[in-house]
């Protein structure tokens, strides 16, 4: 059980920012062995510098045609999502995605499309109107979770973790250094501390315990 | 590890309660010595000893009584300069139950109260029914989202006390002569559209006034300021409405909250916390321009 969550106010993380000395400098003093870094998907994934301005982005005749079909307040309902999502896994596996998604529907089954198309297009988070300055951009999911999360614990001595949190409470777990406590950090991570619109908490520490100078009153 | 307190996180909420209230929240991971100056009018200095573990930037409140904070680093600790839209009293209260621990400067919100307390207020969705307006390149419908804007309107205005009436139920299309009726004795006609362009390009919101009311080009222009600072959506300018002249003299307005048929400004209108803000903003404006036109404000906050 964690008896704390303790979430960061953080500048604007940019593409010119290295995420794992942005979670060693915030975390500094806060977070020690056997506690928990989580870092909010969204910001990993900005600071690879995979947030990306729609009107960069050349939109084939296949992109258009797709982007009809998904679920229209989710992702992918927009030309240039549909161009990057095609880009990041391949027309081959967008089109699969496509048929399973088709099949879903006749069989009343949801979310086959990225069953089959991929779970990193889920978390492309197509022009959503949040978080400034990026409320222009479609931000597309982080690359290689796993290797940012180990990057991070060598770095502080505490575990880490990068999930995908929404305002539903969904949380989503793409890399952590400790998988035995993943489901109490779902928990813990379940009424979204990274805050949302104008809070700028991506980085939370979650405490196992309490010492130093983290003495409750 | 040192016994000194680390500042984690900073944020600001309305307190929503018997009476309303800002407040300014600074968590930290140990209980915290603090102090309230007010060397200005409108300026609160809270000092707090610790250390800053966080980003020490302006904090944009825009609530329509805190309008930002500032934060200075010194020596032993963090000075937060509370600016204000108008006079409000303070406390602080310090909460230690569990962590963070929580430093909460509560500004009372009553002057918001006073001012739109009992003024009636004519809120206009535009179109409904067979008259969709302007469609989103997704799938947004303009008569749905001004529909929305105008609940949260209601909800808002009600809160402090002002009668609200809408033009329309959530499927009816009255003719522009029967919505302008409802505003002929009301103390304001606000009207809730969205722009939209062939040009996918465009963006932004704007903000329509009645020429023949005196001081309508003036408040647009504090209303879309306002709405623009606080939503974020890009300005498209103010202009006068040949319609609006309809309510002769009369305070009338009508805000093109989006340009629905870009694609930005369509995915903004999913956002309920943008309909909340532009609420906000809007209801700010009033409140900042009622202020500066007359020392009425001043003397019921002061
Ligand atoms: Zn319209």
């Amino acid at each position: 059980m964690f008896v704390a969550k303790i979430p960061i106010r953080t500048h604007i993380i940019t593409d010119r920012d290295n995420i794992v000395e942005v979670a060693r400098r915030y975390t500094e003093g806060i977070a020690e062995p056997g506690d928990v870094i989580a870092l909010a998907e969204s910001v990993v994934a900005i600071s690879q510098g995979r947030a990306i301005l729609p009107e960069t982005v050349k939109p084939g005749w296949l992109a258009r045609f797709l982007c009809r079909f998904p679920n229209k307040s989710g992702s992918l309902a927009t030309p240039a999502a549909m161009q990057l999502a095609l880009e990041e896994v391949g027309p081959l596996r967008v089109l699969a995605g496509c048929a399973a998604a088709a099949a879903g529907k006749l069989l009343r089954r949801k979310g086959w499309f990225y069953l089959v198309a991929g779970r990193e297009l889920a978390l492309i988070d197509d022009i959503a109107g949040t978080m400034y300055p990026y409320e222009r951009h479609i931000i597309l999911g982080p690359k290689e979770p796993q290797k940012v999360v180990e990057a991070v614990k060598e770095s502080t001595g505490a575990e880490a973790v990068i999930a995908d949190v929404n305002d539903l409470g969904c949380v989503d777990i793409l890399g952590i250094t400790c998988p035995e406590l993943a489901k109490e950090i779902e928990e813990a991570l379940r009424d979204n501390p990274f805050g949302n619109e104008d809070e700028q908490t991506p980085i939370v520490v979650l405490k196992r315990q309490l010492k130093g100078n983290l003495t409750s009153s | 590890m040192e016994e000194i307190s680390r500042i984690t996180n900073i944020y600001s909420k309305i307190q929503e309660g018997t009476e309303d209230e800002s407040w300014v929240i600074i968590e930290a991971t140990a209980p915290l010595v603090w102090e309230l100056l007010r060397p200005e009018p409108l300026v609160y200095c809270l000092k707090v000893k610790g250390r800053a573990n966080m980003y020490t930037g302006p904090l944009a409140v825009r609530d329509g009584v805190v309008r930002e904070v500032s934060i200075n680093t010194e020596r032993e600790g963090l000075s937060f300069f509370v600016r204000l839209e108008a006079p409000a009293e303070a406390k602080v209260e310090l909460q230690t139950g569990k962590l963070p621990v929580r430093l909460i400067l509560r500004l009372n919100r009553s002057c918001w109260r006073d001012f739109f307390r009992d003024r009636h207020i004519v809120i206009d969705p535009g179109h409904g029914g067979t008259d969709g307006g302007h469609r989103g390149p997704v799938d947004l419908w303009e008569k749905d989202v001004v529909w929305v804007t105008a609940q949260e309107f209601k909800r808002q205005l009600e809160r402090l006390g002002a009668r609200v009436s809408l033009t329309r139920s959530r499927e009816e299309n009255p003719s522009w002569v029967e919505r302008v009726r409802l505003g002929e004795k009301a103390d304001l006609f606000l009207s809730l559209h969205t722009h939209g362009e062939a040009d996918r390009r465009v963006r932004g919101a704007a903000v329509l006034y009645n020429p023949t009311f005196p001081q309508g080009e003036r408040l647009a222009q504090t209303m879309l300021e306002e709405i623009t600072a606080k939503t974020k959506v890009p300005g498209r300018g103010v202009f006068p409405s040949s319609e609006l002249t309809l309510l002769d003299r009369r305070p009338a307005f009508t805000i093109e909250m989006v340009t629905i048929t870009n694609w930005v400004d369509e995915g903004l209108l999913r956002n309920p916390y943008f309909h909340r803000k532009l609420v906000l903003a809007t209801l700010s404006s009033f409140f900042r321009f009622g202020r500066e036109v007359s020392e009425v404000a001043n003397h019921v906050c002061g």
